[in-house]
């Protein structure tokens, strides 16, 4: 098994095991079979196995060019001791070979073996440190998380046996159940077994549980600690204070109005026609992005980035500007980037596109560059007239963003398709958006070339979102589409945005469109015959979605359980990922500050809490159906909007006067021009309505 | 949620969720004792509502307890002899503490198999027994509850499993479908609230906070525990095998 550079593994008790770190028991013997060859990526001293904190492992120095066994001991009424034995007959040409190296400890004396040969006693009867106590053994490491650098001893190295006994084991017979001329069930020596792992070759699995005794399991450190954040943020500030991956890696493109953004965080600008005609790559690689570009690698900050600078300047908190270019579609390419010419063009990795407007849906926060049934009402009534005008159209005439419509021609659409074939071989992530991508041609003619194409990038994650609210007709089509597509292994994963703020009749008022027994049934049948398929449901979390979140937190609960399979790339069928809306503040839950308690937010948490689930990926075989629940991102995202709700309890009320108000002008026009009157699918929010007309003498 | 025989559950601990072990909040390892359940019988107004089924082909002792208390027998018991639900309890007194049984007048055998909403609803010295929150019966009682009940678990599905004597442990199968604990609170119209009112509109009810503990025994994680639905975590947890005798 293949140990990558930053990724080393950690050996854990299952959750009903003791805890305690079995080398802190007294006696132990743990041996590694293990070759780390020279082009391997690897720190100039690299550890094999270890424990982090004041060390106990095994390593090499390459500064030295020594093999190192270390650890700390306890002494009564003095301090801990530091003992580091070195040795010369482990080199560089052993560790390219491999070797298996066994710790024998039986209290008193430490003996080390190089292939199953005595190279070193060391007599030592002091109890080790209780800093081990609660810590893992890790392989490919010592200390990934420890602030000084040369005190993570990371490693890349290939891994072929590891086992820990929690006795002094005789030598000669770990050698014949390592080396397999014994099987070790048969032997007393099992009675002493805490682990034994005979690994394969491939490398794709997270967690390896232990086949013996099922005492423990391997797990793969899989999300980067926050020193690898640091890492990569010490990297790009080598380049220069501003230089982010995502400009280059990353492109969200509005095609049904000619604007484009990297990442998704600076406002979106529009692509001049004339570089379109000349270079369709322009759709990412316009002049705009490469003059921020050019001020990147200049050891600049452009001023359309500022959302990463307000980051970086107020707080020690990472920006996203570390965060996209650590992930998996930007960090490779770090090298490649940073010595490109500015001028140059660049095939970003994760791309999201929106063909069209086209929309059957006008939800209530959304509007008309992204609703074509948004733009109609406008067209019909003009903007909502609150204390501003509520989805006018005004902006975007001055900003030349009006959008296309579906049927006109649209040159920013053909550009596209001229890049396609060339995109797509490089691409990691492609998400469709919209309006409604299943309303647009486009998105049939992407999964049809996915289908078709005679080289399909099978690494794609390939994401389309959804309303789940057209016809039975399209939603087949797309089923059938998808089907072709995972019989036929063209992707690595395929995932299905959908979107949800509140249960029921609740969600369709916010959702005007939604027939939510419908959306629902969608899902159902989608993940019954697409197993391999993950919904995920977008709730932008507003002021309607309070009172029945509880039921929606429970109907995904419910569907987790019954689509739950180990074909998946994620462990759940369904993913709740809840986000706050910000604009426009009067639908905000915030307003309600005073008016609900915060039990309600506790009451999701628990409920999510209580049905937590040990893993958020799906480990293949040893999935079992009671693993499946919310994750610690699902919680998390819902424990941050309680959070924003706790720290408004500062917030001096009137702050919100103006939206309330506007939140009064926006249900009444609703009602006017949807029929839908707000009390009547909200009657907790009856004394809220009548509260802000007496405030305001109504 | 079906209970099996001598597989009984106890209402004891709380549990802390702020801190996750391997990404599961609720585990073996973040519970303690809750105070609460020490004298929570004791105290002057509470109602207690239990929805079970007990079919005759069901495994149990000869007498056995919904729900109960170890020790001098507290709780709900159905005797099979007699063919009689009562709820028993003893009160302080000198020389000896006097024992207390008060039986539901009304309740059937074939309403026990069925299933059938009992409620005990406390107010100061007087127990009444409620079904399907109509009146039944009930009973005045001069002092206390015993102080022997401040150092025992609550139990459901028997009530007393490691007691020395096999005849007194009152093991049943059982099937409950709703088991509650709403303190501070006498007035049985507010027990049917709770009883009927949908979960998610709870939180709106006055008597909210008061709910000690409310039990959805349809949720259940991956250590057989049992999700309270009140405010609190005193989740209902499987007496572990080395307390079942």
């Amino acid at each position: 098994m293949k140990i990558e550079y930053q990724k080393p593994w950690f050996l854990k008790p299952k959750l009903t095991q003791s805890q305690t770190n079995i080398l802190s028991n007294g006696k132990f013997s743990i041996n590694l079979t293990f070759k780390v060859d020279k082009i391997y990526k690897k720190d100039n001293k690299i550890g094999f196995w270890g424990v982090p904190g004041k060390n106990i492992g095994i390593s090499y120095d390459y500064e030295v060019d020594l093999f190192v066994f270390e650890f700390w001991t306890k002494h009564e009424g003095e301090e801990d001791k530091f003992n580091c034995y070195t040795y010369d007959c482990i080199n560089d040409r052993t560790l390219n070979k491999g070797l298996t190296i066994s710790v024998v400890y039986d209290g008193d004396t430490y003996y080390l073996y190089k292939d199953f040969k005595l190279f070193d006693t060391i007599v030592n009867s002091h109890p080790l440190i209780d800093d081990y106590l609660n810590e893992p053994i890790y392989l490919g490491c010592h200390n990934m998380d420890s602030l000084n650098v040369k005190h993570r001893c990371i490693t890349e190295m290939d891994v072929f046996h590891f086992s820990v006994f929690d006795d002094a084991i005789n030598i000669k017979k770990l050698e014949s159940l390592i080396t397999n001329e014994t099987i070790i069930d048969s032997t007393k020596e099992y009675d002493n077994l805490y682990c034994f792992f005979n690994f394969g070759t491939s490398g794709d699995e997270f967690i390896i549980f232990d086949g013996y005794k099922d005492l423990c399991f391997l797990k793969k450190k899989n999300k980067m600690s926050t020193v690898g954040f640091d890492i990569v943020k010490d990297k790009l500030d080598s380049v220069g204070c501003g230089f982010c991956l995502a400009k280059w890696t990353q492109v969200t493109m509005h095609l049904h109005n000619g604007t484009t953004h990297s990442c998704h965080h600076p406002e979106p600008h529009k692509i001049g026609l004339e570089e379109i005609v000349r270079n369709p790559t322009a759709l990412h690689n316009s002049k705009i992005k490469k003059q921020a570009r050019k001020e990147m690698i200049e050891d600049k900050r452009p001023s359309e980035c500022q959302y990463c600078w307000n980051v970086e300047d107020s707080s020690s908190s990472f920006s996203d500007r570390t965060f996209k270019s650590a992930e998996p579609w930007s960090e490779p390419y770090f090298e490649e980037i940073k010595n490109s010419d500015w001028r140059a063009d660049y095939n970003p990795k994760y791309a999201e596109v929106s063909f069209s407007n086209t929309c059957n849906f006008k939800c209530a926060y959304c509007g008309p560059e992204y609703s074509s049934k948004w733009m109609e009402e406008i067209n019909e009534h003009g903007a909502y007239n609150l204390s501003y005008e509520y989805n006018g159209t005004k902006r975007m005439e001055e900003r030349n963003t009006k959008p296309y419509r579906h049927s006109d021609d649209n040159p920013y659409v053909n550009a596209f398709w001229e890049w396609f074939p060339e995109l797509y071989e490089s691409l990691d992530t492609f998400r469709i958006t919209g309006g409604e991508p299943l309303l647009s041609k486009d998105t049939w003619k992407v999964l049809d070339y996915v289908i078709e194409t005679e080289n399909p990038n099978k690494n794609l994650k390939l994401s389309i979102n959804s309303n789940l609210g057209v016809n039975d007709e399209l939603i087949d089509r797309l089923i059938e589409k998808l089907d072709l597509i995972i019989k036929d292994n063209r992707v690595k994963e395929l995932i299905i945005y959908t979107s949800c703020d509140g249960y029921g009749t609740q969600a369709e008022y916010t959702r005007f469109g939604l027939d939510f027994e419908k959306m629902f049934s969608n899902v159902d049948k989608i993940l019954t015959i697409l197993p391999r398929v993950t919904i995920v449901v977008m709730s932008t979390f507003n002021i309607f979605s309070i009172f029945s979140y509880e039921q929606l937190i429970k109907k995904i609960h419910k569907i987790k359980l019954k689509h739950f399979n180990t074909k998946r790339y994620w462990n759940s069928a369904i993913i709740l990922d809840t986000s706050y809306l910000r604009h426009p503040p009067f639908m905000s839950f915030r307003i309600l500050k005073d008016y609900i308690d915060v039990e309600y937010f506790n009451r999701w948490i628990k409920y999510m809490k209580f049905n937590s689930t040990f893993r958020s990926l799906n480990f293949h075989k040893t999935q079992l159906k009671s693993d499946i629940g919310f994750s610690v991102q699902e919680i998390e995202k819902i424990s941050r909007i309680r959070d924003i709700f706790i720290t408004d309890y500062e917030t001096d009320i009137r702050l919100f006067d103006k939206d309330k108000r506007d939140f009064l002008e926006f249900i009444k026009e609703y009602e006017k021009r949807r029929g839908m009157n707000c009390a009547e699918y909200y009657p907790e929010l009856t004394q809220f309505i009548k509260n802000i007309e007496n405030e305001n003498k109504v | 949620m079906k209970i099996k025989y001598k597989e009984p559950y106890w209402v004891k601990f709380q549990w802390d969720i702020s801190e996750h072990h391997d990404n599961q909040y609720v585990t073996q390892f973040d519970k303690e004792e809750n105070d609460v359940f020490k004298d929570f019988l004791h105290k002057e107004n509470y109602i207690i509502t239990c929805n079970f089924k007990i079919k005759s082909h069901y495994k149990k002792d000869e007498i056995c307890m919904v729900f109960g208390k170890p020790g001098k027998n507290l709780g709900l018991s159905y005797n099979q002899g007699t063919k009689t639900l009562a709820f028993e309890f003893w009160t302080k007194n000198t020389p000896d503490d006097t024992f207390n049984m008060v039986i539901f007048k009304t309740v059937t055998i074939k309403e026990i198999e069925n299933g059938v909403t009992v409620s005990i609803v406390r107010d100061k010295n007087k127990i009444t027994l409620y079904k399907n929150f109509i009146e039944d019966n009930s009973v005045e009682f001069e002092n206390n509850l015993i102080d022997d009940y401040k150092e025992t678990a609550f139990f459901l599905g028997c009530s007393s499993p490691d007691c020395d004597s096999d005849k007194h442990r009152y093991y049943g199968e059982m099937e409950v479908n709703h088991f509650s604990f709403l303190s501070k609170e006498s007035n049985i119209e507010k027990g049917e609230d709770l009883y009927n009112t949908e979960i998610h509109n709870l939180l709106i009810r006055k008597y909210y906070d008061d709910i000690l503990f409310l039990y959805d025994f349809k949720s259940v994680n991956n250590l057989n525990i049992i999700y309270d639905e009140s405010k609190n975590t005193n989740f209902l947890e499987k007496v572990p095998t080395e307390y079942v005798k």
